[in-house]
């Protein structure tokens, strides 16, 4: 998401002057609450919880604003890095299990990453669901921002705290990670349903030996 | 059928009439200002800041008591010299 030149100036304004007045980080809590709603709710299921977290986020900003140096990105940025931080910090409270959110547009466009094609629409999104499965954490949050999120190498460097490059390498090494693991993985298929439930399938063995006994 | 993630696929988001229920500037500068002005330094961030000069106060005060000393002593040694009466020279009968 890139900004012109003079909006990230009035934001700086609008910044220097809200470390002095907190009221006038009023301005930019308006400008940022939806995108930093939206982000904080594709990770976590609940609206009353993404709520929370997103008063969280602000609260933060505002406490830590003093602190805050412009690096050439535009402010929500550092919104964005104080809410995965807040995201990941609910997570490991909570020990409730992550919430990944994929749209048909994502999965096209991981696809594309991956250069597989499935041919079918159902087999993508299945197998997309086991790769992202054999993937870590800091994996996932990675593949969100630059590909969900559809962040520039520098920005996601930024959010997650780590260098560019080091964004970039890692960033190969999941695709190629899930690359390799796509040419291992078949997709789960509504025919291979008994292969899903090995409890149903000891049942029903079970049921076709009693048969015979039965008769 | 997963386990680590809840793998949710093309869910609504929700509407901007129901974000905008959530939000509340008011909320979030008044919780600000509660924690603003009941803020305390904390004890920990006093004593780093009171280490940081620590070091380069002692030394200064060392110094200090090192010249001082040496001074007295100068002096002292000097006052004990005029005070002390000549040996008086026996002349030899």
């Amino acid at each position: 998401m890139h900004k012109p030149k003079q909006d990230l100036e009035i934001e700086l304004a609008i910044i220097e002057q809200a470390k002095k007045k907190p009221e006038a980080f009023g301005v930019l809590y308006e400008k940022y609450y939806k995108e930093i709603f939206y982000y904080i709710n594709r990770r976590v299921d609940d609206v009353n919880t993404t709520s929370d977290l997103t008063s969280q986020v602000f609260y933060k900003a505002m406490v830590n604003l003093k602190s805050y140096k412009f690096k050439g990105f535009p402010f929500s940025s550092w919104l964005y890095r104080i809410a995965t931080n807040q995201v990941n910090e609910f997570y490991r409270k909570s020990k409730n299990q992550r919430v990944i959110n994929l749209e048909d547009q994502i999965i096209l466009r991981l696809f594309g990453e991956l250069e597989e094609q499935p041919e079918k629409e159902e087999d993508k999104t299945g197998l997309l669901i086991s790769l992202l499965e054999e993937l870590e954490e800091h994996e996932v949050q990675l593949l969100e921002l630059r590909f969900f999120e559809e962040k520039p190498f520098k920005e996601v460097a930024f959010i997650l705290d780590i260098t560019e490059n080091n964004a970039k390498v890692r960033t190969y090494r999941i695709i190629d990670k899930l690359k390799k693991l796509a040419k291992g993985i078949d997709p789960p298929e509504v025919n291979d349903f008994l292969t899903l439930c090995p409890v149903l399938t000891l049942f029903i063995m079970e049921l076709i030996k009693q048969v015979p006994a039965t008769i | 059928m997963s386990n680590k993630y809840k793998i949710n696929i093309n869910k609504p988001k929700p509407s901007e009439k129901e974000v905008d229920l959530h939000k509340n500037f008011n909320r979030v500068l008044s919780q600000y200002k509660r924690s603003h002005t009941n803020k305390r330094k904390p004890m920990h961030k006093i004593l780093n800041k009171f280490n940081r000069f620590m070091s380069l106060f002692i030394l200064i005060i060392v110094l200090f008591l090192v010249i001082l000393f040496i001074k007295m002593y100068i002096l002292d040694k000097k006052e004990n010299e005029q005070q002390t009466p000549q040996p008086e020279i026996e002349s030899v009968k």
